[in-house]
């Protein structure tokens, strides 16, 4: 069988993405999803820049300094509660464990902006704790004592950390839960202690997890802008809207966005040079119970109280005050079609965690087939809607979807048919918002899912005779499950409470729980809404029990995966 | 052309070439071994085979009908050429029961192939199991499921990546006989990839060593053990013990005399290799200083003082152990003897 | 009711189903800067009067941007702003056409709507000062010009100098004293403050009955709307810790500033019969009326009164500044809040 006569292969042939089904579809997927941030990105470009010499030479110092300490903040907090919080339920036993594993996610389901004004309704100065201690020592106007400003950078990063610390939490969680017992005790025999065991072996490994939840929290704080204003910190968010608002110039506000994107692209390559060359698989195949090192007398009731404080302040305390208020301003909101806004709410979360879902898992998936490096960037910066102000991804959604509508309306004119808008003024342009903004949690769930399915699944599948679509539905989707679960429902937990792009995409008489709590937070009268807020807590808090139990299942042993070879 | 073709294959991941015109053939029920040491790009063959791999260069054909073509742009996908892949991980779906496993290729339609598996099932001693998930089960029954997966649905070509890695010396030689078996019931061509050269031996028809993305020797086994084209698959398939000198009259002088080295030119360098079991105790001949002698069950290992220094390793059948440090007379079985130019 | 129902649902299918015009009700669809729950009443007695379906969307912002990116799809007839800057960022964009009606005409003073009626003012609002009944003297403040005064130290306090009433309000300065002066002031204002620019208006009556500052800007109506709030009887104890003061009053000063409220047709609008017929009923009595007696404000119309308690607090001169002068020195007056970091508070 020597008579082929030798080709020499060319290389660089195998780099170029493959022109399947899969690397197209992908490709499209991503440009529809980041069609939204390059409009952002055009209209900037479309702009003069005489708005920077006027923000260098006088705030945009400031801005940036504010965004950064916040971030700073808010992220080191998030890192600490929900790393230590994680470490502690899946590693240690102690009072109250069991509950806090789901109950430390509850504040997930609060928006920032309720816990904000929660927090500053009991800690300003006629909020009750400062009533409760002027009567209590005798003081009688805000001179004779002194008690921290609640309206703060200060506030602002404990309330958002606070929100958020569950992102990082909930990834932290997964990854311990699916170390290996045995890195951890091979770490004890060779002499480290519990603690040092953590900081050398488990911290490390749940690295890139715990990175993950990270950059989702610094994505929400770059984005806020309803909390930051109320705390009347002035951020780089702020100075955005003021250009867009106060100087009329979308084009200016756009360009500071894109300035955020670039920010985030940064912070993506950052993390991705920083772990070039490191693989975090699987670290065993052979997995045993977790050791549980109990924890017992005062080390277990301080570890009771470092899970119950979180909490305390992210749920039961702003849980508790709207229930108050819900119960004070009941015939209020009944009087308003409440069932409307929650039925309106559902709808479009629902809907959005799906699509979200769908697209995140077809792009996690192409992009694993087609293993191009193009295909992988373009993906990867289609997922950072997330890191743009909800308003101004707003602008971003409007134009593309008034294009296709004038499309629709042109195509549908040759037929002598009147059609008007299609899109604008009805819920599609609101989910297509939402995909852009949230496609990083699914996408980036469904794409460290796939990376647990080993490739050599994927080769047995196809060589049983399957198709690419048949070894997702019959292998990969099954495997992943779990795992997909986590990502639609944090997406449907974000949706319910998503607010800007509602605001400006919605259809006409058209309110979600979100708007209607709006109306009245944004005249400082959120009692009014209270059982609006509350319903959207409570939705939130369904799906987050779902995601606890989920995750508890999630751990292998009941799926032994070897580590990679060659 | 039944069977497995694969013709003028070269591979490259970017500037690292790890194939470069190879070409085999496997008939149907016949057992093809690749062997080479790591990294010499056997699995990318096995993977270019089944498609998972898009071809760069040549033509792979299966039962006469060409499955990839580089050059006329064919490419069919995994699924449609017909070929079980067995994984060095055995890449058993965990969500699956072992049944599940095995007849996941299979059309749960046919009654035949459900059949087959039954029957499978229970000449493999995997009955009990048929309802467990993979994760409860040894290395050796993961195994067996891996290899039944693949076979289910009855493929025209079988590809085995290192079938036996995943487990431990003492199930391998039964596991081995094993597989052996079935596959050889199954009458299927089978391309096996194998870095152990006795596993390859014990399995194969015919072996095929690559080094370096190259096959460097295409034969039988006893033909490969005897008769090395060249000193990396003599020196591939056990220990040899080696001299280099400079051919003069058709020979080369080494501490043991004056060597043959057929087919090399005068004033050639050339490298002679002895197997130790070429080394045999004789009457008379050259007397060497036993260093040490231990004693391998059927055989002795004996190792001897060279005159020059270094020792020669030589590997004596039974009889007695000869005492360290007596002195023994040898002679050199000149069909274990093996030159090469250097 | 049912029944009644079910026989419009008939008469609708049969009308379509014969080809003859559907007596289907008329729509104006609008696009609102005011929250829905100050609104509603006005839209629903306009719907009870004139039989006309009113459809709205609310938002804060990025409605001009909507209407932009729709085109020619665009499908909203009506626009809804709280201040001048809003009209004339929409007026600029080029996205009104005129109103164009005899009756909105002579409802509304021609000071109060754009020359070729672009935009048309529906109310008025009065940015007012608030000080403490028990601190500050009557006299002590009385014009805009003193919230500047070193005298004031530590005893004002505001809302954030980029929201669109101070925005308004500065820009009205820079009008009145030039660019350079108006930035002077603007430092000495800053220095004056109790604290860091938040909240809302009525969260600096607050802080007045609280005894963190002494005097605070706010507009006219909330002051009115915390004096009458029955659902929060908290918000009464502040209003009542505080006298409504009006600025610039001497013969010699301009007045009280003001701002307006309004509306405009979209260019193109689909249904811009129901539209302007939303807008003349807007500046009607009955309409003007709503909004003096439930909101406080300043009704455009001349004939009908202000509010009885607006009454009360007394006749004041007003600034009759051009409202498009102001809204032209917005981005003017937004670079100088950020020039001295007015909303950085006393302390920087």
């Amino acid at each position: 069988m020597n008579t082929a006569s030798a080709r020499v292969g060319t290389p660089a042939a195998s780099l170029l993405p493959k022109l399947s089904i899969w690397t197209v579809g992908a490709l499209l997927a991503a440009l529809f999803v980041a069609l939204p941030l390059l409009t952002v990105v055009l209209i900037a470009l479309g702009g003069d820049t005489e708005m920077w010499h006027h923000l260098a030479s006088t705030v945009l110092g400031l801005y940036v300094e504010r965004t950064l300490t916040l971030m700073l903040g808010v992220g080191l907090g998030t890192f600490v509660i929900g790393t230590a919080t994680a470490w502690l339920v899946t590693m240690c036993r102690f009072p109250g464990r069991r509950v806090f594993e789901w109950a430390l996610l509850l504040p997930l389901a609060v928006p920032s902006y309720i816990l904000a004004f929660v927090v500053t309704d009991q800690l300003e100065y006629a909020g009750n704790v400062q009533t409760w201690l002027r009567a209590l020592f005798g003081w009688t106007r805000p001179q004779d004592y002194w008690f921290p400003e609640i309206r703060s950078m200060g506030g602002a990063i404990a309330v958002m950390t606070t929100v958020l610390y569950p992102y990082v939490y909930l990834l932290a969680r997964a990854a311990f839960l699916e170390q290996s017992v045995c890195v951890l005790e091979v770490s004890r025999t060779l002499g480290h202690s519990a603690w040092r065991s953590f900081r050398r072996v488990a911290l490390p490994l749940a690295r890139p997890a715990i990175v993950v939840g990270v950059m989702l929290v610094l994505m929400e704080v770059i984005n806020d802008f309803g909390t930051v204003d109320f705390f009347a910190v002035r951020t780089f968010t702020a100075g955005i809207y003021d250009v867009w608002l106060n100087m009329n110039s979308i084009s200016g506000a756009a360009q500071l966005s894109s300035v955020l994107l670039l920010v985030v692209l940064a912070l993506i390559g950052i993390e991705r040079f920083a772990r070039r060359g490191r693989r975090f698989h699987h670290t065993s195949s052979k997995y045993s119970a977790l050791p549980s090192y109990p924890l017992t007398g005062a080390r277990g009731w301080l570890a009771t109280a470092a899970c119950a404080l979180p909490v305390l302040l992210g749920f039961v305390l702003p849980a508790s005050v709207l229930a108050s208020y819900s119960l004070r301003y009941f015939r209020a909101t009944l009087s308003v079609d409440y069932i409307g806004f929650v039925l309106n709410s559902l709808t479009l979360s629902v809907s959005a965690s799906l699509l979200a879902l769908v697209v995140g898992l077809f792009l996690a998936y192409a992009v694993r087939l087609s293993g191009s490096h193009f295909v992988r960037s373009a993906t990867r910066i289609a997922s950072i809607g997330y890191a743009v102000p909800g308003a101004i991804l707003a602008v971003g959604v409007l134009w593309p979807t008034g294009f296709a509508d004038r499309i629709f309306s042109g195509a549908a004119g040759l037929f002598g048919l009147t059609l008007g808008a299609v899109m604008i003024g009805t819920i599609a342009p609101v989910v297509y918002g939402y995909l852009v903004r949230f496609l990083a949690l699914s996408y980036g769930t469904a794409e460290a899912s796939l990376g647990k399915v080993t490739p050599s699944m994927d080769g047995a599948a196809r060589t049983l005779g399957l198709t690419p679509m048949g070894a997702l539905a019959r292998v990969h989707y099954p495997l992943m499950r779990g795992s997909l679960a986590t990502a639609a429902l944090l997406v449907f937990v974000d949706c319910m409470k998503e607010l800007p792009l509602t605001l400006i995409l919605r259809p006409f008489n058209f309110d979600t729980l979100a708007t209607f709590v709006f109306q009245y937070a944004s005249d400082e009268r959120l009692e009014a809404s209270a059982l609006g807020a509350l319903t959207i807590v409570g939705a939130g808090i369904i799906p987050v029990l779902l995601l606890s139990v989920t995750i508890a299942r999630s751990r292998p042993g009941a799926s032994p995966e070897r580590p990679e070879k060659e | 052309m039944n069977g497995l073709h694969l013709s003028g294959i070269s591979h490259a991941f970017g500037a690292n070439r790890v194939l470069d015109d190879v070409s085999v053939a496997v008939a149907p029920g016949e057992l093809v071994c690749l062997l080479g040491p790591s990294g010499c790009g056997k699995t990318t063959l096995l993977r270019l085979a089944a498609g998972l791999e898009g071809l760069q260069t040549g033509a792979i054909s299966i039962d006469g009908a060409t499955v990839g073509d580089a050059a006329a742009g064919i490419a069919v996908p995994p699924e449609r050429r017909g070929v079980g892949l067995m994984f060095q991980d055995y890449a058993l779906f965990p969500h699956l029961s072992v049944r599940e496993n095995i007849a996941f290729g299979t059309d749960p339609r046919d009654p035949a192939r459900q059949a087959w598996i039954d029957g499978a099932l229970g000449r493999m001693g995997l009955a009990e199991i048929a309802g467990m998930y993979p994760h409860t089960l040894s290395g050796g029954q993961q195994q067996r499921v891996a290899l039944m997966r693949a076979l289910a649905p009855s493929p025209k070509v079988l590809l085995l990546d290192e079938p036996f890695s995943g487990l431990d010396v003492t199930r391998r030689a039964q596991v081995r006989a094993e597989t052996l078996k079935l596959v050889k019931e199954a009458g299927v061509a089978t391309l096996m990839v194998t870095h152990d050269p006795e596993e390859a031996m014990f399995m194969a028809d015919r072996i095929l060593v690559m080094d370096a993305g190259h096959v460097v020797q295409d034969g039988a086994p006893t033909a490969l053990y005897d008769a090395p084209a060249c000193a990396f698959v003599a020196e591939f398939f056990g220990p040899v013990n080696r001299f280099e000198g400079l051919v003069e009259d058709g020979a080369v002088a080494t501490p043991l005399g004056r060597l043959a080295t057929p087919g090399l030119p005068d004033g050639a360098a050339a490298l002679v290799l002895i197997r130790p079991e070429g080394i045999r105790p004789a009457a008379a001949g050259i007397e060497l200083e036993i260093e040490t002698a231990r004693p391998l069950g059927p055989s002795s290992y004996i190792s001897l003082r060279l005159p020059g220094g270094g020792t020669l390793e030589a590997r004596f059948a039974g009889g007695a152990l000869p005492a360290a440090g007596t002195r023994i007379a040898i002679e050199v079985d000149q069909g274990r003897v093996y030159a090469f130019p250097a | 009711m049912k029944r009644l129902i079910a026989a419009a649902a008939l008469a609708a299918t049969i009308g379509s189903a014969t080809g003859t015009p559907a007596t289907a009700a008329e729509t104006v669809n609008l696009y609102s800067y005011r929250q829905p729950f100050l609104i509603e009443p006005l839209l629903k007695k306009f719907t009870e009067a004139t039989g006309v379906k009113v459809n709205v969307v609310f938002a804060d912002k990025g409605m001009l941007e909507r209407i932009r990116a729709a085109g020619e799809n665009n499908r909203a007839d009506a626009v809804l702003t709280v201040d001048i800057g809003r009209l004339y960022e929409l007026k600029q964009a080029g996205v009104l056409e005129p109103v164009n009606s005899k009756v909105v005409e002579a409802n509304v003073p021609a000071h109060l709507r754009d020359p070729q009626n672009l935009w048309i003012g529906l109310t008025q609002r009065a940015r007012i000062a608030l000080v403490s009944k028990d601190r500050v003297k009557p006299g002590e403040l009385t014009s805009y010009e003193d919230l500047a005064d070193p005298k004031f130290k530590g005893r004002i306090c505001v809302r954030s100098g980029k929201n669109a009433y101070n925005v308004a309000l500065i820009a009205a300065m820079i009008s009145h004293h030039g660019e350079a002066k108006a930035r002077e002031w603007l430092k000495g204002f800053k220095a004056n403050l109790a604290r860091k620019p938040q909240g809302n208006d009525r969260a600096q009556a607050k802080a007045i009955s609280e005894g963190v500052c002494d005097i605070a800007l706010a507009n006219n109506y909330y002051f009115g709307l915390m004096l009458t709030n029955e659902k929060e009887p908290e918000q009464k104890k502040w209003a009542s810790a505080v006298n409504l003061v009006y600025l610039n009053q001497g013969s010699s000063q301009y007045g009280n500033h003001m701002n307006v409220s309004g509306a405009g047709i979209v260019k193109g609008a689909k249904n811009r019969a129901a539209a302007v017929k939303l807008i003349e009923f807007l500046s009607s009595d009955e309409a003007q009326k709503i909004f003096a007696e439930t909101n406080f404000e300043y009704p455009v119309k001349s004939t009908v009164e202000r509010s009885a308690l607006v009454k009360s607090w007394g006749t004041f001169k007003e600034d009759k500044l051009d409202m498009e002068t102001i809204a032209k020195n917005r981005a003017l007056a937004t670079k100088l809040v950020d020039e001295v970091q007015f909303d950085e508070g006393p302390t920087s």
